[in-house]
């Protein structure tokens, strides 16, 4: 048998990546620079929940006394969404170890988040557009919802695609309430306390949170009145993008919220007319002044004030659709929701 | 004869006890993985904050045989915890304050969590803090090595890099020749504590240590994309191909240059400084001038903008007037800069792709 020589001290490990943000079946890979004053004897790599187990002998290699390891490994597609520890076991001829460990993280750096109130998975289908309800990212990882909670103890979740909650949808972590997880299976609600507008901000690689109550708004900053002014509104066959009363619709001021309009209001070709779609803004019945489109005509998210795009070309039949129109003119969101 | 049958029977058992070791031992490593004896969840897998705060290191740690001793450390940091008491044996929830030291290094640090059980098995976990500290507001990239340059130009030395996310910076930047090495700082005017730069020891990752830190080659000439990340310490430097038309002409519209005491808010040739397009990139612009009171002049600052020699159509002010970091074109505000009588010899260059414009004393 092969005597090796005495190896007293461990090994030295160095990792090159010890932290590394990847996708989900992407392929990645872990580095380190190992050394030791003897000799190098092998390396594994284990992480039990990915299935990998793997010991690679520096035989061959004469064990040698620097070793630059370049590992190869796939991110599974059914990877869970939090930090995966891939241990790295090193070990020299005298049999000493040293260790060190990869925190192997999904890219959760997503482009947009969105706020549910739900996680009733209809609900996301159910509107003709603003649910989920967008949120602001502020930085890479850093997201901040502003949300008018309409009663106390209102629940809200995160997601970071507009039509599902699979497999990701942040929520409070069950094992500990200072953070979220991103596990639609276990999250839990963030539950907002009281009525109001709150922010509510956080970080999807730390999974760290925070939710402060706002101020009240002024409400004498809020428009006395709010309107919408378009066509294809099957009970109004003569608001053809006519801009004062009778041909607007007003909508009904919430008591306790003055910044806060709704109305329940039925889409469809009115009888008489032959246009097949739906085009709408919002504005203060004033003219043509003060007024709100919206970010993406065809796809709304959020509504820009004196500015943005008609919000349209929504098909519509001879059939109505009833929908009940809730605009936020503080947060500038606004939701259609089937009635 | 028969010493030698029974020595030859003992080699050959010894061979074949190590051989059936040997694969014994590779069935083992390959198939059957052992189970761990002691297994860790909900761990702080990653802590970002900052310097001189402690943190608190959470895991639970689960043992079949019971647990003998957990300990934490990590001797950089002189965190050196041994725990040997558990309420639950088989079932501990860690929870230790650590304080990130004031002068910890500007790196990721690992802090190692181990158990051991009755039986004496042992695992491990880590737990890596990054730092808060290193999410500066404003990171700059040097394309020089010496640190009087850093001070001696007018403004545009060393260039302010695009903050696009927490700790992650990027630039786009065109290298005039080949060869050139850049770094990178928080603080404009030095190299000491931060430059950050590629680890001698690891030539993927960067060091923070101005005084260890090695400079990244641009091999060629040419547009790139740098990109750094000052988490995970890590960078990458991509080629670059900058789309759309470039200005055929641009020119130095203002007063306080030594050699054009006519100039004085003119916006027309010969009263505007036209500077020379490079030869080999249509963005980039350059002129040697020298600041300073003109004679017959009494003002003392220089004030300018910079024109497409196009009326007052298409123009670049800047992000500040004293200090500027930035062109803003159509925006901005005048430069008023204090100049003597004495002129002062500058190569402007001026990339209109990126916005980024430098002073550099001659």
């Amino acid at each position: 048998m092969e005597k090796l020589p005495d190896a007293p001290n461990p090994p030295v490990v160095r990792l090159s990546n010890e932290i590394i943000i990847t996708t989900l079946g992407s392929d990645f890979f872990m580095e380190a620079d190992l050394e030791d004053g003897v000799g190098l004897k092998s390396f594994t790599l284990r992480y039990d929940d990915w299935y990998l187990y793997n010991t690679v002998l520096l035989k061959d290699s004469s064990y040698p006394k620097t070793y630059h390891m370049k590992y190869k490994f796939r991110m599974p597609d059914t990877a869970a969404n939090k930090i995966h520890s891939i241990s790295l076991i090193t070990t020299n001829v005298g049999g000493k170890e040293s260790t060190g460990q990869f925190k192997v993280s999904l890219n959760v750096d997503f482009p947009k988040m969105y706020l549910i109130e739900s996680t009733d998975p209809s609900k996301l289908t159910n509107d003709l557009f603003g649910i989920p309800m967008v949120i602001n990212k502020t930085g890479s990882y850093s997201f901040e919802a502003t949300y008018y909670s309409k009663a106390a103890n209102s629940n809200i979740w995160f997601i970071p695609g507009k039509t599902s909650l699979k497999p990701i949808m942040y929520g409070v972590d069950p094992s500990n309430s200072a953070k979220l997880t991103g596990d639609f299976a276990t999250a839990k609600p963030i539950v907002i306390p009281g009525t109001g507008y709150y922010k509510i901000s956080f970080n999807t690689l730390t999974l760290n949170y925070s939710v402060q109550q706002l101020p009240t708004p002024n409400p004498a900053n809020a428009f006395p009145q709010v309107a919408i002014a378009g066509m294809g509104f099957y009970d109004y066959p003569n608001m053809y993008w006519q801009n004062t009363l009778p041909d607007i619709i007003l909508m009904d001021k919430d008591p306790v919220n003055p910044y806060v309009f709704t109305k329940t209001v039925r889409l469809g070709i009115p009888p008489g007319q032959t246009y097949n779609v739906s085009q709408f803004i919002f504005t203060t019945n004033n003219g043509w002044t003060n007024f709100w489109r919206f970010d993406n005509g065809a796809d709304p998210e959020f509504t820009v004030p004196n500015g943005g795009s008609t919000g349209g070309d929504f098909p519509i039949t001879n059939i109505p659709v009833t929908y009940k129109v809730t605009f936020d003119s503080y947060l500038n969101r606004c939701k259609l929701e089937k009635q | 004869m028969k010493k030698k049958k029974i020595y030859l029977l003992s080699v050959l058992c010894v061979s074949l006890f190590i051989f059936s070791c040997e694969k014994k031992e590779a069935e083992l490593v390959i198939y059957r993985p052992p189970a761990q004896a002691i297994s860790f969840s909900d761990v702080t897998d990653l802590i970002i904050d900052s310097t001189g705060k402690a943190v608190n290191l959470k895991a639970k740690i689960e043992s079949k045989e019971g647990l003998q001793r957990v300990e934490v450390m990590y001797q950089p940091w002189n965190v050196n915890i041994s725990l040997s008491s558990f309420a639950d044996p088989n079932l501990y929830a860690l929870n230790v304050p650590v304080n990130i030291p004031a002068n910890a290094a500007l790196q990721i640090h690992s802090i190692v969590i181990t158990a051991t059980d009755k039986k004496g098995n042992s695992n491990f976990t880590e737990v890596k803090i990054g730092l808060q500290d290193l999410n500066y507001s404003k990171l700059y990239m040097t394309d020089v090595m010496d640190a009087a340059l850093l001070t001696s130009d007018l403004f545009g030395v060393p260039l302010v890099m695009d903050k696009v996310g927490s700790h992650n910076y990027q630039l786009i930047y065109y290298a005039r020749s080949s060869g050139i090495k850049v770094r990178f700082v928080p603080n404009k005017t030095t190299f000491t504590p931060v430059a950050i730069g590629k680890d001698p020891a690891n030539s993927q990752k960067l060091t923070t240590d101005g005084t260890k830190s090695l400079p990244i080659e641009l091999a060629e000439k040419g547009y790139y994309k740098i990109s750094v990340n000052t988490l995970l310490l890590t960078y990458k430097v991509e080629k670059f191909t900058p789309g759309g038309t470039a200005f055929n002409q641009v020119a130095l519209v203002g007063r306080g240059f030594y050699d054009y005491p006519n100039m004085n808010w003119q916006n027309t040739l010969p009263d505007i400084i036209l500077l020379d397009k490079d030869p080999s990139n249509p963005f980039l612009f350059t002129k040697q001038i020298k600041l300073g009171t003109p004679t017959g002049q009494t003002y003392n600052t220089a004030q300018f903008i910079l024109t497409t020699n196009n009326g007052w159509t298409n123009f670049w002010r800047f992000d500040d007037g004293l200090n500027p970091e930035l062109a803003v074109f159509n925006g901005g505000t005048n430069t008023d800069i204090p100049i003597t009588t004495t002129p002062l010899n500058y190569l402007f260059v001026f990339d209109t792709y990126t916005g980024r414009i430098q002073a550099i004393k001659q």
